[in-house]
């Protein structure tokens, strides 16, 4: 095998190994709100600082590899996809951030009441984010196109959660720092499931050459850069 | 192919050494033999000579010696030489007999003086060829002690050599052809069977054991080939004993309800059986050295194989996997050392199900403790204030009585509710299975339900009852359906309608429906109705005199019946249930 492939290979490894870390603080921050759990909040707040020294360090590895080997075609696509998704994994760590500050707000107070919706989000999104994952690992581009696909499932239980709790927030205004803690709460959750789909675009992209970002998929497939191999 | 052969050529060389010296050694001696026969020819001309010209010399007069020499000469084709007693030459055919030195130090004069014959081959430098002398005693002017001597050159011995060397030249020539001609038919043959004895060591050494040697003569090559032969059974039955080894290994392996993992010392996958790549979404057969991050990302996962690997101790814990779609494993982990280099193996033990179990159970024991307190501590208040001096007060004590018996009522309905439920949980005590008609049974349910319906005034009615049966025990059959029609009656509205209908399905199975127009069940809590003590609505349900079970034991004996029930309800329409049942 060549340098190339192998630093490549090593590369990735890093970047799987950084995207458990996300998924794992994704979980783990709504566990945190789920069960009120601050133990699990401070976890996620320890691995923040992991997550991004990774971030700068792939980074540095992947433009290294760039500028040393000058990869063509399949490997320049992959290694543009793994700078895209290490971003895209950086974002949602502090997004996972986001709602565990949310949380040990919310702890520390009564809840306004049971939670449903939010845990269902969450379940939709950490999916999300494992689907589009496991579309990079297999190069999976009709995997990736699934995760597409969710995307507006995610937006209509924000807009579930945003009533709701606007209609609390109207009945009883005592309950509006927590309603809008728990409005946090989705936001960031609708945010982490569009880095998502970030990465299945990234995916899509790097497996088929095909830009579907913004929705170029309901204008037809538009391949790049002629045949792929 | 054979002439490229390092064999044919060492072979060639050989033989070529081998004729080479034959034919040196053989110049050698012929060179010798020849030149002694042609010596000896010689010799014997000469002594002939000699005898007859010394005798015509005895009566030469000794002014004539000379002129006679030459003349004989002439005719003898011979150097002829007279030399007196002291050694003086006296007569030479070829030379002044005056200029030449005294000859009596030559061998063959000396013999002669002697009275022998004498012979002696000498370079002549006068002439610069090899000269044969022989020399006789000879009686000269009636005096001995003269010595007589010719001399022949030895010019044809030369020739004589050449001829038997140009024909040694020959006969070897042929005989090198011949031995080429050997040498390649022979290492034709050595070497065709050496490379078929090489060609299926090499076939061995590409795992072919399969294959087998023709027989070959019994030499050392055949007995080679016969080892070879025997080595590759062996080894055919050694692959075959550990590929079957190992595919029952597998198998086993594979065929585990547990995830099986090994993993390398740089974390990547050496095994994985079906149980696992299969829980967390991975093609199966998993390639071999695959990454485990491409499998599983779980950072405490990871963390967890990690310390196996660094500590070589093996750890336990359980753990929730995102790569398998949330579900918890009790993960044994274990250092795993291949030739030096330490791997770590984990079985995953699925226990989702058995953490649910646990959960039921703990809710369980909270539920029943929780509606056992309920009446309790009514009972305990009421008692207490009756005893503290409501027994005389004549306008209560009789309706706290009443509360404490409705109570009373209460913790016995609930008391053989659980007798009933732990009796078809255990499979206990249950009545022979009968052959039951489900018109008499829904008639029966439908007596005890009357009076209630009534009092709540809900209409029930009861149409399209099939002549159908199904087999189990009466008794729980009618229960079920009283326990479905109670909560149709009670869970309704006054005015509110319940139908019953019992009939077959198109696979034959019995179904029967209770449906009802009521208050119906929120979509939320559908799927948890059947659990025990799950109420949609606690205050409701106990004041109707639920006890949380009533599903729960109905789904039990439909089960124990071999079918199954299920229900479709929209809030503010009503419920229906359906139980499938095979026929009896």
């Amino acid at each position: 095998m060549s340098h190339f492939l192998e630093e490549l290979e090593e590369l990735i490894k890093r970047l799987l190994e950084m995207a458990g870390l996300v998924e794992s603080a994704v979980h783990e921050s709504v566990l945190s709100l789920t069960e009120r759990s601050e133990t699990r909040a401070q976890r996620v707040l320890l691995d923040e600082a992991r997550i991004n020294q990774m971030e700068i360090e792939i980074d540095d590895q992947a433009t290294g590899l760039l500028a040393r080997y000058q990869p063509m075609a399949t490997d320049l696509r992959l290694l543009t996809s793994i700078i895209k998704i290490n971003n895209d994994l950086e974002r949602m760590g502090d997004l996972a951030v986001n709602i565990v500050e949310r949380s040990l707000s919310l702890i520390r107070q009564e809840p306004v009441k049971p939670l449903i919706d939010i845990p269902q989000m969450a379940r939709l999104v950490e999916s999300m984010m494992r689907r589009s994952l496991d579309a990079f690992v297999k190069r999976d581009a009709d995997l990736a196109r699934g995760v597409l696909l969710s995307d507006d499932a995610v937006d209509d239980l924000r807009d579930n959660i945003f009533q709701e709790l606007i209609g609390f927030m109207q009945r009883d205004p005592s309950t509006i720092t927590r309603s809008l803690d728990l409005i946090l709460v989705a936001r960031n959750l609708e945010r982490i499931a569009d880095h998502a789909t970030n990465i299945a675009e990234d995916v899509v992209f790097f497996v088929k050459g095909i830009d579907v970002r913004h929705h170029a998929e309901t204008r037809g497939e538009t391949p790049i850069g002629g045949p792929i191999r | 192919m054979t002439l490229s052969s390092p064999i044919f050529r060492k072979l060639l060389l050989g033989a070529f050494l081998l004729i080479l010296l034959t034919v040196v050694v053989l110049d050698l001696y012929v060179t010798r033999f020849v030149s002694a026969r042609e010596v000896d020819a010689v010799e014997r001309q000469l002594d002939s000579q000699a005898r007859l010209l010394s005798g015509e010399v005895q009566v030469v007069p000794a002014p004539e010696l000379q002129s006679w020499s030459r003349q004989a000469q002439q005719r003898a084709q011979s150097r002829i030489t007279v030399i007196d007693p002291a050694g003086v030459v006296i007569a030479d055919s070829e030379r002044d007999p005056a200029r030449m030195e005294n000859h009596a130090g030559r061998p063959e004069v000396r013999q002669a003086m002697e009275g022998r014959r004498g012979v002696s081959i000498r370079h002549s430098d006068t002439v610069d060829v090899d000269l044969v002398y022989l020399a006789i005693p000879l009686t000269y002017g009636a005096k001995p002690g003269h010595v007589f001597r010719v001399a022949v050159p030895l010019k044809n011995l030369n020739a004589a050599i050449a001829d038997v060397r140009w024909g040694i030249l020959r006969v070897s020539l042929i005989a090198t052809l011949a031995a080429l001609a050997v040498a390649y038919f022979i290492t034709r043959y050595v070497t065709g069977r050496i490379r078929r004895v090489q060609q299926f060591a090499e076939g061995l050494v590409q795992a072919r054991f399969t294959d087998r040697m023709e027989p070959e003569p019994a030499d050392e090559l055949g007995s080679l080939a016969r080892s070879l032969n025997g080595m590759a059974e062996q080894m055919q039955d050694l692959i075959e004993r550990l590929s079957l080894e190992s595919a029952r290994r597998e198998a086993m392996l594979s065929s585990m309800v547990e995830g099986v993992l090994a993993v390398d010392h740089e974390l990547c996958v050496t095994f994985c059986n079906e149980s696992l790549a299969r829980a967390v979404g991975a093609r199966v057969p998993v390639p071999d050295r695959l990454p485990l991050l491409e499998l599983i990302r779980d950072p405490a996962f990871l963390n967890l194989l990690t310390r196996v690997l660094v500590t070589g101790a093996s750890q336990k814990e359980r753990l929730q996997l995102a790569a398998a779609e949330g579900r918890s494993f009790e993960i044994q982990a274990a250092p795993l050392d291949v030739r030096t280099r330490r791997g770590a193996i984990a079985i995953l033990h699925d226990i989702t199900d058995l953490e649910r179990l646990e959960r039921v159970r703990k809710d369980f024991v909270a539920n029943v403790s929780h509606e056992l307190r309920t009446p309790l501590t009514a009972i305990q208040g009421y008692a207490e204030t009756l005893l503290e001096g409501a027994l005389e007060d004549k306008e209560h004590n009789r309706r706290f009585l009443e509360i404490i018996k409705s109570h009373a009522v209460r913790l016995n309905t609930i008391a053989s509710d659980l007798l009933v439920l732990s009796e078809l949980e255990s499979g206990e005590a249950a009545p022979a299975p009968e052959r039951i008609s489900v018109r008499g049974a829904i008639e029966s349910a439908l007596r005890s339900v009357e009076s209630e319906a009534k009092l709540r005034q809900v209409q029930i009615h009861c149409g399209g009852l099939a002549d159908v049966a199904v087999t189990g025990s009466k008794i729980r059959l009618e229960q079920a359906l009283v326990n479905l029609l109670d909560n149709a009656v009670k869970f309704n509205r006054p005015d509110g309608e319940v139908w019953v209908e019992a009939g077959c399905t198109a696979e034959g199975n019995v179904r029967l429906t209770v449906a009802d127009n009521g208050i119906g069940i929120p979509s939320d809590d559908l799927p948890r109705i059947f659990e025990r003590f799950y109420r949609v609505d606690k205050a409701r349900s106990r004041d109707v005199g639920g006890t949380g079970l009533g599903l729960s034991i109905v789904k039990h004996i439909v089960e124990r019946m071999g079918g199954t029930v299920s229900v479709e309800s929209q809030l503010g329409k009503g419920a229906k249930f359906t139980m499938l049942l095979p026929p009896g």
